[in-house]
């Protein structure tokens, strides 16, 4: 593989330069030998694509280790190169006339028909099978190289190259889904294929009334819609050859048996496809390739919108018997790889575990009555192309007999986008059936599943396709901050029915039923980006909103629609669009972009393994957040055990500060009482000599004074005597004066008595 | 919003808007950007982005709104929208308790895993049906006004009340929104989220200080809006 070998690392304005030059000038198979693989460069990173540059400002980017393994690149342009041998074999072979092997089976009834190449190749990939498109130059591995000149074909260029060569080449698609519907059915039990039988039969007899009436040249006028479609259909641009040429035999070769007309005549197929299904049939075309009709699910869908108001999920899942739990088709149920898992790829193989689940959850306890009220909300003015008058109730109806099918599911915001299109076409049970096909057969339904995994694949896969066919376009988005979950999100979930023109909207659905929903939805995603990347790349965030929402589909405007164009816009009313598209050029467009299936797988892988890495990055996340917040309550505690040491801290030192305060206070008191004791003590040692001395002085004075005292008295007393003596005198005398006169008395009484005598 | 003034420095932010189904994110969005109300909006599926200006007297914003879908269902995609906004509009319908209850849902949720210091508003919608009163007299609203501000503020988050059918109160939000917008977090388109990592603290430290600006302003909000 001496491509291989070819450094991975190239610096990223050659990359750019180069995808550019792919855009305008359209290399043809084989005409560039040497070129070396764009696909090496273009591995560069996925990651990191915002440090891309466009211009020389960057060196050469530096990862690679994880982004770049040789053995995928390896493996990638071995894929390529195969695929472009590929496409040249078929092509000729399919002008010489119908490939040869296991054509003429029948499919329906057999076990899958593998046709023979399958069993020579010694590659184990289960996938196998569609292999066989590519015949001759099937083996992967070490033969390849041998058969087919290598990198003939500039690979990057066949993704958008002309629709001549890409026809076959995007066969592909179309023939993986037939064969994976063909292999679903193989495993289906007897029953189910009765019921499948039953249908083919049914949709056979409608076509064949369709054809009468329609294809009789006696009535090229006739204004009839198919007759399971009651309401007016728009025009939807349903190509160019709807009056004339409607190849009968084609459609009706393809209502017979889908997978014959995929398997032995793919460029005729895709070739009408792209040139639109015609209206008349659209409805039966669409439920043979999807082959979704049976009229025991349709007995089914009835009985249960017939239960009362009350009824919930669980009342109503008797009534869906076998085809009850819906189960997405392995493929994109989210982390299991197609590759090398052929368990993962039985539709019962996990029932044990989901049928106990599935019954549990809000949608499976919501009544008939509120499952009406939740989706009449979405309703009215609120549904896409309200303005064309479906039915109402049908559409209603089909949703809720989903949420009642498939409780895990329930209600989706976006299922009655994904119906409209469908009950424009057929009778609502049709419809129904049809429904529930795209959801679970053609995986619809991983996109709405719990967390939308499989939504966030497809937008993976988007943008890895956009960095390949667009890389300059992808860079200026994410420098733009535009990730495609902002405007490619509703493509996948309401399969552009959610603001597109309807005429445009119905050709996307033919060739979804025929290739798949990742296939087509890819397909017109990308051919729209390329479409619009010029105006695109002059865009900043402000006008690309608007843009991407609304103005893809612009470019596909018709400024001068032909006569005929106009005449069928004007014959079907066109539901009230004005514009006329170019439908059949974007349908072309779309089927010149070339994704194959192992594009599409390895992708998947890269995303799964991508999905492993942020699950463990959020796990790691999770653990450094737990033992964080543990940290973080650790040192919480210590800082509150920290604040109280603190505090304790604070208390002790206040406690010093007061006992010092006390201390000094009294050391002070203690000084003071001190200098006291010292004055007492002088006093003290002053006071008894004054004492004595005062003492002394009293003595002396009192003695001085008991002298004089002593002298005092002494003189009082001899007063004392002198004046005894006086009065001793003054008694004696008395006595005598008492005598004399008592001697005087006497001498008176006499007188008296001598004068009283007298 | 009056004309452009070259003069004044000029920069985008990253605004989403989350909250229940219906509760009228797109018709706020559509209000605010085209000053436009339909009765019957068609639900959001996935996302939808717009832009509008929003002068101040100091510096133009120009907001990078991201409208995303309020189903339930959808809201394993909301990481993929919020992820790197600087503001994020939480609206509930002031009619419908439920919707309140979600709203704290995206509002602990944006606190735990969105861009550290983001600007958060939490937003009751449908003011007017809050004045309209059913057969019994009974006011149509379910959510009282200081409930749901006692709880903002409690949060932190900005709170308003708006109609987008009336308008009332619809450019308030945006403008308070921009005048919260720490200038650190302001980045020229281009070098996009190369600065929201590093100005985390800094981010946070004057979202401390746009709260309490907030709270302030709910004194004079109530002041005029009666
Ligand atoms: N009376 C009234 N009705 C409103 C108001 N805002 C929105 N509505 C209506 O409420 C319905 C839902 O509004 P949307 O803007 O689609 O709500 P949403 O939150 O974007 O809903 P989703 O996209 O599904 O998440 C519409 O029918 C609006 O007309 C309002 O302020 N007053
Ligand atoms: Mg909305």
């Amino acid at each position: 593989m001496s491509p291989v070998s070819e450094p991975l690392v190239t610096t990223d304005n050659k990359r750019a330069s180069f995808s550019a030059k792919l855009e305008n000038n359209i290399v043809e198979t084989g005409s560039t030998p040497a070129v070396k693989s764009p696909l090496s460069q273009r591995r560069i990173s996925t990651s990191s694509l915002d440090e891309v540059s466009l211009i020389d400002e960057l060196p050469p980017s530096k990862e690679g280790p994880s982004n770049a393994p040789e053995p995928t690149t390896a493996s990638i342009i071995t894929r390529f190169s195969r695929s472009s041998t590929a496409s040249s074999q078929t092509t000729s072979t399919n002008s010489g006339g119908a490939p040869k092997p296991s054509t003429a089976a029948p499919v329906s009834r057999k076990p899958p028909v593998v046709p023979t190449p399958v069993q020579e190749k010694p590659a184990p990939m289960r996938r196998s099978p569609f292999s066989w498109l590519s015949r001759a130059a099937t083996p992967k591995e070490p033969p390849q190289p041998k058969e087919a000149p290598k990198s003939r074909r500039a690979t990057n260029s066949s993704i958008v190259s002309n629709a001549s060569t890409s026809t076959t080449l995007n066969s592909e698609l179309l023939l993986a889904r037939i064969e994976a519907n063909k292999e679903s059915i193989s495993k289906a039990d007897a029953h189910e294929k009765e019921e499948l039988l039953k249908g083919t039969d049914s949709l056979r007899e409608s076509f064949r009334k369709i054809r009468e009436r329609e294809g009789s040249p006696q009535s090229p006028t006739s204004t009839t819609q198919s007759e399971t479609t009651e309401e007016v259909v728009p025009a939807a641009g349903s190509g160019t050859n709807t009056d004339d040429q409607i190849d009968w035999d084609l459609w009706q070769a393809v209502v017979e048996d889908p997978y014959k007309i995929a398997s032995t005549m793919p460029t005729e197929l895709n070739q009408a496809i792209q040139a639109g299904i015609p209206q008349t049939i659209r409805g039966t075309v669409w439920q043979s390739m999807a082959q979704s009709k049976s009229i025991e699910l349709e007995g089914m869908y009835r009985e249960v919108l017939a239960l009362g108001p009350q009824a919930t999920a669980v009342d109503a899942r008797p009534l869906f018997g076998s085809y009850w739990p819906p189960m997405t088709a392995a493929p994109s149920s989210p982390g299991s790889s197609r590759l090398g898992s052929p368990k993962a790829s039985s539709p019962k193989s996990d029932t044990s575990s989901s049928r106990t689940t599935f019954l549990i959850g809000e949608w499976a306890k919501k009544t008939m009555a509120q499952l009406e009220k939740v989706i009449k909300k979405d309703l009215g003015d609120r549904t896409s192309f309200g303005k064309y008058k479906v039915d109402q109730k049908a559409l209603l109806n089909v949703c809720k007999a989903y949420a009642l099918f498939d409780p895990e599911i329930g209600y989706t915001q976006g299922m009655t986008f994904v119906a409209t299109p469908l009950l424009m076409n057929m009778p609502e049970e049709e419809a129904f059936c049809l429904f529930v096909k795209l959801m679970c057969k053609y995986n619809l339904r991983s996109m709405f599943q719990e967390r939308m995994k499989g939504l966030e694949l497809r937008l993976y896969q988007f943008d890895r396709l956009l960095e390949d066919v667009e890389p300059r376009l992808s860079v200026h988005l994410k420098r733009q901050g535009i990730e495609s979950s902002l405007y490619a999100a509703q493509w996948f979930l309401t399969l552009f029915t959610y603001k597109f023109p309807l005429q445009l909207v119905l050709r996307v659905f033919d060739l979804l039923f025929s290739e798949g929903v990742e296939g087509a939805v890819l397909k017109f995603g990308i051919v729209l980006m390329t479409k619009n990347s010029e105006a695109l790349l002059g865009k900043d965030f402000e006008s690309l909103g608007p843009f991407l929402k609304e103005k893809l589909f612009d470019v596909y405007l018709d400024g001068a629609p032909s006569a005929t164009l106009l005449k069928e816009a004007g014959f079907f009313g066109n539901g009230g669009e004005k514009e006329v598209y170019r439908a059949n050029l974007m349908v072309q467009d779309a089927c010149s972009v070339k994704i194959t299936r192992e594009m599409l797988l390895k992708y998947e892988v890269e995303w799964t393994e991508a999905e492993r890495t942020k699950r463990l990055n959020e796990l790691e996340l999770e653990n450094l957040r737990h033992s964080n917040a543990q940290l973080s309550a650790k040192v919480k505690k210590l800082e509150d055990e920290l604040e109280l040491v603190n505090k304790e801290h604070i208390d002790l030192l206040n406690g010093m500060v007061v006992k010092n305060m006390e201390n000094s206070h009294l050391s002070d008191e203690n000084a003071e009482l001190a200098r006291e004791v010292e004055e007492l003590k002088k006093v003290v040692e002053s006071q008894p000599m004054e004492v004595e001395a005062k003492f002394k002085a009293e003595l002396d004075r009192l003695m001085a004074r008991q002298l004089e005292v002593h002298q005092e008295n002494q003189s009082l007393e001899e007063q004392m005597l002198e004046m005894e003596k006086e009065l001793v005198e003054t008694k004696m005398r008395l006595a005598q004066v008492s005598n004399e006169h008592d001697v005087l008395k006497n001498k008176w009484s006499e007188v008296k008595k001598t004068i009283t005598a007298d | 919003m009056s004309g452009p003034d070259n003069s004044k420095p000029s920069s985008s932010v990253k605004l989403v808007l989350l909250g229940e189904a219906a509760v009228g994110k797109s018709s706020l969005v559509l209000r605010f950007v085209n000053n436009d109300f339909q009765e019957n909006k068609e639900p959001t599926i996935g996302a939808a982005f717009l832009t509008q200006k929003c002068n101040l007297p100091s510096r133009t914003i120009k907001f990078e709104i991201w409208d995303t879908a309020g189903q339930e269902r959808f809201a394993s995609l909301a990481p993929m929208y919020y992820r790197n906004a600087q503001s994020a509009l939480v609206v509930y319908d002031l009619t419908k308790p439920t919707s309140l209850t979600k709203a704290k849902h995206w509002v602990a949720e944006l606190q735990r895993q969105a861009s550290p210091g983001i600007v958060i508003a939490l937003v009751g919608n449908k003011l007017d049906l809050g004045a309209i009163t059913d057969d019994n007299g009974n006011s149509l609203r379910a959510i009282s006004t200081e409930d749901a501000k006692s709880y903002a503020e409690d949060e932190g988050l900005l709170f308003f009340e708006t109609s987008a059918k009336t308008g009332e109160g619809v450019k308030d939000v945006f403008e308070a929104i921009a005048g919260e917008i720490p200038e650190s977090a302001l980045k020229s388109r281009g070098a996009a989220g190369a600065g929201m990592g590093g100005g985390r603290r800094e981010a946070e430290g004057v979202l401390g200080g746009a709260v309490d600006l907030a709270r302030e302003g709910f004194g004079a909000k109530e002041g005029c809006a009666c």
